[in-house]
């Protein structure tokens, strides 16, 4: 009988057919727009040449609150970007998103991805969303010929630097916080680098769980360090909040520069260049400077998922493409962008290289902690950072707040929707 | 008279202790790496499925404990019976598996894909552990307490469960949907999606074999516990409901992990039970040995769990006395002084007996049958009892002999000679003028002239309701 078995496997191990043309069309939605748009629409031609299926792409900052009312109404798209782990734990808990176990090829997609990402998609044992690029996150861009010193390799550092290669009128700063729906991300980002770098992974992930107050020692002294950003910040409060963060940068490249670093992801460098006008040798950054040698070498870093709302041929046949290295690595060479599956290294300049670099010798890495979190919690953090940058004084009255928030959202964890 | 001690052949005893002394060491040093590693990730959850806390780890910490440490004893002392080695295993390879899985935590923290010794550690503990695991549990089923099963046809159960064992192994070691318990981790050696049905197909053969053998085993156990004499009975009882609680928590277990998709909280819970029910049986040994004298090895679990404490709590006074008075010397003098673990270690010294009298008090009211209300079952003290109480018999009934006295007499003299642990022993009271049989507190082997169904695991005799010697005995080895 054994053999029998035995017999039967080895039959059956043989590839796998391969897909024919499906046709029709599968309704995405996700949360690029502009240069980021045509990224991923760049990603999908080859899919739609071959299946026949037209990809029909909706790009919303709203990306959640339009979810969330389309499953309610029962017009989710069939595939979606997510928002973030936190939200699609949200999604899958409530039966929103499909099981991909059976979807697309597992085995392939855990052989050639980081098993951090692996986790991140899954929602009590099931796998139901996929990441189909990454993003390293912290790092300070600067213009080579603004800022021509040493990186600094402590924040410590930076202060001194910061100082030596100021001019007149030149902030350390740039700041830009205004995202639509999701206004204050930016300064979001800000706050978890901080927080990893000066308390450690340790507290980052207490922090992440809702164990943490926000009204801790840790979390307030995260807050304080950014207030010294943002005041050293250039354009004062009002003109942070008001700067879309795909603009963030452009003072780097102004004449005279408005401001010597600028803190953001590695996509950063497509807005450079769409938005600024920035060629490929403008542009250089160094990895956020250490703030306790304890937790030296740590990054942050997020990605972008995907999930399937409806069972359909064609969500099925797109799924399974996305995560495939070919179409991975068209976005990749496009600039800008991560791959989280390691067998793609077709990274266009040596920015990205160094980038990949950074990100895979990192011995610590954590995904942004606001996209962990639960929606609600989310939602009160993006409004917290732009509160306090507008008004910095208020930062017992804005943390105390949060702590509100956090004893209601982690309570109810199993969540079931967004916050009314 | 003292019994002459049967001793295993030389060439044997130090390679069976040594090997057993080194399984439970090897248990004791990776369950130290398992806290090292777990405590630098801060006692965090791991990327295992169906466990979302910490309970089930420490749960299968003590699990690795307890099997290694009545595995390090019954193999230490009893060392052809099968029984001990299978212990150690178990302890071993659940510490081992829980290795692998900090060792994966470990590389969750980074953006690298995980490294390939701790990818294979990870398919070795998820494709092997489980199903092997079951397997030795159905031998352990099957051969308690002796070592060898009720009979041949029996023993069949453990070719079933052995089959069942390889085919699971088999299927969930090659699945192409990466590793069962680690859903982050791809499988090193997954066959293609397409061989998914035929996996399919022999994972239900492996599961229902595997059951099959632990439900016979199960049954066996039942058997044997039917079939037994009321001694026997007393040290199987708790075995018994071991067994059963293993296989009604474990089996529906195995059911879902390998052929259902059940609720992942359901499953959680499913999985803490079985894993509750897996430490029980070591507990179960470790009480039929102490409460029943089962293996007549109970002389040693007593020492061990008087010394053992002994030794920590002496080793926390000897910190905390050596930090207080140092801290007095800095406080009168303004310096640090040697004086302070002279002090410490004197005082301590002088404690070492009291401590050690109190913790044996403690053991022998626990677990000492007949020592119960505060009194510790010293010998000489259990013989004065038994010497009273067959004074007491002399009046109420003629013509019994009053040997219990010179017995007394003699351990007065020597008391070293007589066993330490009270022996079992059935004790005629009188009832108005009728003599009724009937267990006493203090329970004593029957002499060796007095026919008796013998243990069953080492071949000691003993029986309910035969009227004592008045010559304490034991069955075991170096007993007077």
């Amino acid at each position: 009988m054994i053999l029998i078995v035995v017999l039967a496997l080895v039959a059956g191990a043989c590839s796998p057919a391969p897909e024919g043309r499906i046709g029709g069309t599968v309704r995405v939605v996700g949360s690029w727009s502009g240069a980021e748009e045509a990224a991923f629409l760049a990603m999908v031609a080859p899919f739609e040449a071959s299946s026949g299926i037209v990809v029909d792409y909706t790009g919303t900052r709203d990306l959640n609150g339009l979810l969330w009312e389309g499953v309610a109404k029962g017009r989710a798209p069939d595939v979606a970007g997510l928002p973030g782990p936190g939200q699609m734990v949200e999604f899958a808990r409530h039966g929103a998103l499909k099981d991909l176990s059976g979807v697309i090829d597992v085995q392939a997609y855990k052989a050639g991805t980081v098993p951090t990402f692996i986790e991140l998609g899954s929602v009590d044992g099931a796998l139901v969303g996929v990441f189909i690029k990454a993003t390293l996150k912290g790092l300070i861009w600067f213009n080579p010929t603004v800022y021509s010193l040493e990186p600094p390799q402590t924040w410590q550092e930076l202060d001194e630097r910061a100082t030596l290669a100021a001019r007149a009128d030149t902030e350390t700063w740039c700041v830009a916080l205004e995202s639509e729906a999701t206004s204050g991300w930016p300064g979001t980002d800000w706050i978890e680098d901080i927080v990893l770098r000066e308390s450690g992974p340790d507290i980052y992930d207490e922090w992440v769980a809702g164990r943490l107050p926000w009204t801790s020692p840790e979390i307030r002294a995260a807050f304080s360090r950014y207030g010294t950003v943002v005041s050293n910040g250039w354009g004062g409060p009002t003109q942070q909040l008001a700067t879309n963060f795909a603009d963030g940068g452009n003072p780097l490249f102004s004449d005279p520069p408005g401001c010597l670093f600028h803190h953001q992801a590695t996509f950063m460098t497509e807005f450079f260049r769409t938005r600024a006008g920035a060629r490929a040798h403008d542009y250089d950054f160094f990895p956020f400077p250490t703030i306790d040698p304890r937790f030296a070498n740590s990054v942050t870093g997020g990605g972008d998922l995907f999930g399937m709302f409806n069972d359909t041929p064609q969500a099925r046949a797109l799924m399974r493409y996305l995560v495939t290295p070919e179409a991975q690595s068209i976005w990749v060479q496009r600039g800008g962008a991560l791959s989280v599956n390691l067998q793609v290294s077709s990274y266009p300049d040596a920015v990205s290289r160094r980038a990949a670099d950074v990100l895979r010798s990192a011995e610590r890495f954590r995904f942004d902690a606001s996209d962990l979190m639960p929606e609600q919690m989310n939602e009160a953090f993006l409004q917290a950072v732009l509160d306090f940058t507008r008004s910095p004084t208020e930062l017992d009255f804005i943390l105390n707040g949060l702590e509100t928030v956090r004893l209601q959202a982690y309570a109810s964890d199993a969540l079931t929707g967004p916050a009314q | 008279m003292t019994i002459p001690r049967t001793l295993p052949r030389p060439s044997e005893i130090p390679w069976s202790q040594v090997l057993a002394t080194g399984l439970f060491a090897l248990t004791l040093a990776v369950l130290v790496v398992d806290v090292v590693l777990w405590g630098g990730q801060r006692f965090r959850a791991p990327p295992v499925t169906f466990v979302r806390g910490q309970g089930i780890l420490i749960m299968e910490m003590f699990m690795a404990v307890s099997y290694g440490a009545m595995g390090w004893l019954l193999a230490h002392r009893i060392s052809r019976n099968p029984l001990g080695w299978l212990f150690l295993v178990i302890g071993v390879v659940t510490a081992m598996q829980m290795t692998a899985t900090f060792l994966v935590q470990e590389d969750h923290q980074a953006f690298r894909q995980v490294d390939y010794g701790d990818l294979w550690a990870a398919w070795l503990s998820s494709s092997v552990y489980l199903p092997l695991l079951v397997g030795l549990f159905v031998v352990v089923f099957l051969r308690f307490p002796d070592g060898r099963p009720l009979s041949r046809r029996w023993g069949y159960a453990s070719w079933l469960a052995a089959i069942g064992t390889v085919l699971v192994i088999a299927t969930t070691g090659l699945s192409p949907e990466g590793l069962l318990w680690y859903p982050s981790l791809p499988n090193p050696i997954a066959l293609s999606v397409d061989a998914r049905p035929a996996l399919a197909v022999a994972a239900v053969i492996g599961l229902v074999l595997l059951v099959s053998g632990t439900l016979i085993a199960a049954a066996s156990m039942a058997v044997r516990y039917s079939r037994a004499g009321d001694i026997q009975r007393a040290q199987l009882r708790w075995i018994a409901v071991a067994v059963l609680l293993l296989a009604g928590g474990g089996v529906p277990f195995l059911v879902i992990r390998y052929a259902l998709r059940l609720d992942y909280a359901a499953g959680e819970v499913m999985l803490i039970v079985a894993v509750g029910a897996a430490c029980f049986l070591p507990i179960a040994a470790a009480v039929a040995v102490l409460r029943h004298r089962l293996y007549d090895i109970d002389v040693i679990i007593g020492r061990a769990l008087v010394y053992i404490p002994l030794t920590g709590i002496l080793g926390g006074l000897y910190t905390a006395g050596v930090a207080g008075a140092q801290r007095v010397f800095v406080t009168l003098t303004g310096d640090r002084s040697d004086a302070a673990i002279v002090i410490t270690t004197l005082v301590l010294a002088s404690m070492f007996t009291p401590i050690k009298n109190w913790l044996q008090a403690i053991v022998d009211r626990r677990f000492k049958p007949g020592a119960g209300h505060g009194h510790a079952a010293a010998p000489h003290v259990t013989l004065e009892t038994l010497s009273a109480r067959v004074a007491a018999l002399e009046q109420a009934a003629t013509g019994i002999p009053t040997a219990a006295s010179s017995a007394s007499v003699g351990a007065s003299a020597n008391p070293e000679a007589v066993s330490e642990p009270a022996s079992p022993v059935v004790v005629a009271t009188a009832v108005g003028s009728t003599v009724h049989p009937e267990p006493a507190a203090s329970v004593v082997t029957p002499p060796a002239e007095t026919p008796a169904p013998s243990n069953p695991a080492t071949g000691a005799v003993g029986s309910r309701g035969s009227v004592a010697a008045a010559t304490p005995t034991s069955g075991a080895p170096g007993h007077v």
